[in-house]
């Protein structure tokens, strides 16, 4: 055996071999720095011109060019982000072993060393990217290298006499023949092995870059580069009908403590000690599925106020939804929210001081004006909210494009630029609230989305990023104030869009293709990448076990596995389609008619022979078969090809059945 | 293998043969034709399959541990895919027929061209498949014909019968990654006439006048075609001929009539037996191709006078089987 696998790689052997190694880059070249694809590229094309000469590098040559390689990347990846060995480093090690393979490709058993290691670097791309795109992109190296594994074997065969030729579309057809032939039993497993619910080792590290997306604090410019991303963040399907836009204010972290500069969240508020705060709810509740995408972190976006936490979730005291896992994963939750509602109307002391606290040495100027506020309207908290939100909407801009604030934030952009964005107006508005003595905080999340008519859901992407504030009346609770609304009321109303954000708007045409692309990108989130051991094992719900443990699963998986294996076996066994002319079809299926009624056609005889025999043995359809024999013959031997004739010959063809003459 | 097929009970034997026909069949001759079945064919990983394997296995733990479904797909596809490679080595064998052995004959020390016809009992493409018999191998196809003849060159040593013996058929076709194979041990046999020797002495008994006389006869060879002469009967006319030259032409025959190139075992008393039929066989074909009649003189034998094909066969023959 090992003497075969030492067989010389031949020339078409070799070329398939660095098409499967090549096409297995892309999905992990997206993740990969320019400067190393670059030396990738030229990499494969040194290996393909040694390879095509059968020349090889010095062995010494080739040990430094692999440790020159390995230090760039680590010296790279290195400074770029610790010491870490992270996934990154990881995908980058394999791409550059993967082309490093590409130089020493000499032997039959160098190119399977490729193709396998090909084989892996797909299966580690996915750990950065589970996209329908990059599974194409894998499908199509496998596909390749399904090609590539063939024609190695037939190197690997001995004597030369073999089908060597065989252009590569009848190669791809084989290997997708035995891909397709794979598929039921891939399914069944893919469907019931065993699943864990619970990782064995740890997840892998948080990547070069983290994830974009709310995090639980907000500081000026925060909100502002979420504008730009365009990614999708939620996807929401209501059971009833979807609430008016105005309406769709998508809760995150909720931010109470000041230092000046930046908005945090209230440090006990994620505390599992803590209940959340009453809640009365005075209307409809709303029934609903959001579709999260990843996010590394654990809040999970709801409708305005969640009433109940699922499984796996808690409600905190602001009544933020949380997660115990973090969020690494596409996630599905069903959830139960609220519009109407009198939210914590007992305020605790000590909360109600956190919630109107300022930092000293602050905004003075801000202070100053709040309290004039609070002398001219006296006891009445509606007053002081109207005269700020009178003030934002009289002097106020609504602008992405904003200078940078100084030491006083809050009073530069109340009293000098006037101009900004959500986050802006969020915090300046809880400042002059706290100031008044009125108990006030930042809310982070989403607000709006865009409907999507074929799936009949929300889309909310990260752009829709928004901030705005609750504050706490007494005998109401916790009211939504959005002063952004009072200066940009489009923004509420028709979205980020309206007020110039940077997301694109689709032309007519160009809506649907985008909803059509994003429900097909929602079914495959919900179905494939939903798809874990809590769904597992509810499966065989539709044979009555509600939650299948793990023998029962396993029971399912050896029944459905063997009959997916007699189904590739029965796809295996087809007879080959000897021609595909369909005259001759129709002839053999004429011919097989009159086997099974007892006068088989040796290969040797000719049609006319056969025909004759036949009319004799079968007396009953003599006339018939002499006639159909004689014009088969004609049609396929005769010069001229009659197209019509030959249609109406196979029919008649098909149509002939014996007449037995029975006594 | 022959120890214990020697050593079990009969009906245990039978048994064995029934059900696991691979076992005791690797050793024991079978009739033709020899068909493959499931019972006979073995498939285990290639090295290639078990590293593979491996690689699949640490895949698919990273795929399940982080949950990662794109992964399983790939995962379980390639999975599926290596046993769909599996069951595919398998039908290559499977149904396969080794239908006819023939072989020309040929002297020891020259290879023998054993053709070995193949079909199928299902008509499938099976592609790869692999024949070995000791360092013999050959590789071949079974398209949808389904009928493929393979020549095999064996070298020959000695003379007398040649055993097919037992030949593996494998396939590893489409990934490398499995191997199937069985075994196919037919019972027949090819005569490999003695080796010639080279640079014999003049053929024996040539002194005496030898020039073949040319005679008319009716049940004698056929020397050559002349004219129709009136007189002549009818049934030597060669008809065909005739036609062709539009003039009646009549088959002439001859009986040689030279002296017999007598070739006796016991004169060469002190040359080696293996010598002796060497200078035997050299000389009964040199005898036939100068057209010399010839009689072989064997220590329980003796073939002819006679000449031509089927005699010098039979020589040749009497030669290859000679026990000494």
């Amino acid at each position: 055996m090992s003497s075969r696998s030492a067989t010389p790689l031949d020339r078409g052997g070799f070329v398939w071999s660095v098409a499967a190694g090549t096409l297995a880059l892309p999905p992990i070249a997206q993740f990969l720095p320019p400067w190393l694809l670059g030396l990738c590229a030229l990499m494969i094309s040194i290996g393909i011109g040694l390879g095509l000469r059968r020349r090889t590098l010095p062995r010494a040559l080739r040990v430094l060019i692999t440790l020159a390689v390995v230090a760039l990347i680590l010296w790279d990846y290195g400074i770029a982000f610790g010491t870490r060995f992270g996934r990154d480093t990881g995908a980058a090690m394999l791409a550059a072993m993967l082309v490093l393979k590409v130089l020493e490709l000499r032997t039959v058993r160098d190119a399977r060393m490729l193709t396998s290691f090909g084989l892996f670097a797909l299966v580690a791309a996915f750990l950065q990217d589970r996209g329908p795109l990059t599974l194409t992109l894998s499908l199509l190296a496998t596909l390749v290298t399904f090609a590539a594994l063939a024609r190695i074997a037939e190197t690997e065969t001995p004597t030369r006499q073999l089908r060597v030729a065989g252009d590569w579309r009848e190669r791809m057809r084989d290997a997708g023949r035995l891909a397709l032939f794979s598929i039921p039993v891939a399914l069944v497993a893919f469907f019931l092995f065993p699943r864990l619910a619970s990782p064995l080792w740890g997840l892998p590290e948080v990547t070069r870059e983290a994830r974009t997306g709310l995090s639980d604090s907000m500081a000026p410019g925060d909100i502002a580069q979420l504008y730009a991303d365009d990614s999708p963040m939620l996807r929401v399907s209501f059971d009833g009908a979807i609430p008016a836009n105005a309406d769709l204010y998508w809760r995150g972290p909720v931010l109470s403590q000041f230092d000046g500069r930046s908005w945090r969240r209230y440090f006990n508020a994620g505390s599992s000690t803590i209940p959340a705060a009453d809640l009365d709810v005075e209307g409809p509740i709303l029934s609903y599925e959001v579709q999260q995408e990843p996010t590394e972190r654990h809040t999970v976006m709801a409708l305005d106020v969640p009433v109940t936490a699922p499984d796996g979730m808690r409600l905190s005291l602001d009544r933020t939804l949380t997660s115990t896992q973090p969020l690494n994963e596409v996630s599905r939750h069903r959830l139960r929210s609220t519009t109407q509602y009198r939210f914590e109307p007992q305020l605790l002391h000590t909360f109600r001081q956190h919630m109107t606290a300022l930092p000293d040495g602050f905004n003075p100027r801000a202070q100053a004006l709040a309290r004039e506020w609070r002398v001219r309207a006296g006891d009445d908290d509606r007053g002081v909210i109207e005269e700020a939100l009178a003030l934002f909407n009289a002097q106020f801009n609504y602008t992405l494009t904003t200078p940078l604030l100084g030491r006083h934030s809050v009073d530069e952009f109340l009293f000098d630029t006037r101009r900004g964005y959500c986050e802006h107006f969020a915090s300046a508005f809880a400042v002059l609230m706290r100031a008044a003595g009125i108990p006030t905080r930042v809310v982070t999340g989403y607000q709006g989305g865009i409907r999507n008519p074929i799936g009949n859901y929300v889309l909310v992407r990260q752009s829709d990023a928004h901030a705005w504030n609750e504050v706490w009346l007494a005998g109401e609770g916790w009211v939504r104030v959005d002063p952004t609304n009072a200066v940009a009321p489009n923004r509420i109303d028709r979205g980020i869009q309206a007020v110039g954000g940077e997301s694109k708007r689709y032309s007519s045409w160009g809506q649907p293709l985008f909803d059509t692309a994003d429900w097909m990108r929602s079914g495959w989130n919900q179905f494939v990448l939903g798809f874990d051991a809590a769904q597992q094992r509810k499966l065989l719900r539709p044979f009555g076990i509600d939650d299948a443990d793990w023998e029962q699963l396993g029971v399912a998986l050896v029944v459905t596995l063997g009959i997916a294996i007699l189904i590739t076996l029965g796809l295996l066994l087809r007879r080959p389609q000897e021609s595909s002319d369909p005259l001759v079809c129709a002839w053999r299926r004429f011919v097989r008619r009159m086997s099974k009624a007892g006068v088989s056609h040796p290969p040797h005889e000719g049609a006319l022979d056969f025909a004759a025999r036949a009319a004799r043995a079968l007396p009953g359809s003599a006339a018939q078969i002499d006639a159909l024999s004689q014009r088969y013959v004609l049609q396929r031997y005769a010069a001229g090809v009659d197209r019509d004739e030959a249609r109406r010959l196979c029919v008649d063809l098909r149509r002939f059945r014996i007449e037995r003459r029975n006594a | 293998m022959a120890e214990l097929s020697s050593a079990l009970p009969g009906w245990l034997l039978d048994f064995a043969e029934r059900r696991l026909p691979a076992l005791t069949r690797r050793r024991r001759r079978e009739a033709l034709p020899i068909v493959l079945s499931r019972h006979r064919i073995y498939v285990l990983p290639t090295g290639f399959g078990l590293f593979f394997g491996g690689l699949l296995a640490v895949m698919t733990v990273g795929g399940l541990n982080y949950d990662n479904n794109p992964a399983l797909i790939l995962c379980f596809l390639l999975a599926s895919a290596a046993n769909t490679a599996l069951l595919y080595n398998y039908l290559t064998l499977r149904g396969l027929r080794l239908a006819e052995v023939s072989g020309e004959t040929v002297h020891a020390g020259a290879p023998l061209r054993l053709r070995l016809r193949f079909d199928a009992l299902e008509l499938r493409r099976r592609r790869g498949i692999v024949l070995r018999r000791d360092a013999q191998v050959t590789a071949f196809d079974l398209d949808a014909a389904g009928v493929a003849d393979i020549d095999l060159e064996v070298p020959t040593e000695r003379r007398g019968w040649l055993q097919v013996g037992r030949m593996e058929v494998s396939a590893r076709q489409p990934l490398g990654m499995f191997v199937a194979w069985s075994w196919m041990h037919p019972d027949q046999r090819v005569l490999v006439y003695p080796a010639l020797e080279i640079n014999p002495p003049a053929l024996p008994g040539q002194g005496s006048e030898g020039e073949p006389q040319r005679m008319r006869g009716l049940e004698e060879q056929v020397h050559g075609l002349r004219d129709y002469r009136s007189g002549d009967p009818l049934r030597i006319i060669a008809w065909k001929r005739s036609a062709q030259r539009g003039q009646l032409t009549v088959r002439e025959f001859e009986t040689p009539r030279g002296h017999d190139a007598v070739l006796e075992w016991h004169t060469l008393a002190p040359l080696s037996p293996e010598a002796r039929i060497r200078r035997l066989a050299r000389w009964v074909v040199d005898a036939e191709r100068a057209g010399l009649s010839s009689e072989l003189r064997l220590p329980e034998q003796t073939l002819g006078p006679g000449r031509g094909a089927a005699h010098v066969h039979a020589c040749l023959r009497a030669l290859a089987l000679l026990d000494v």
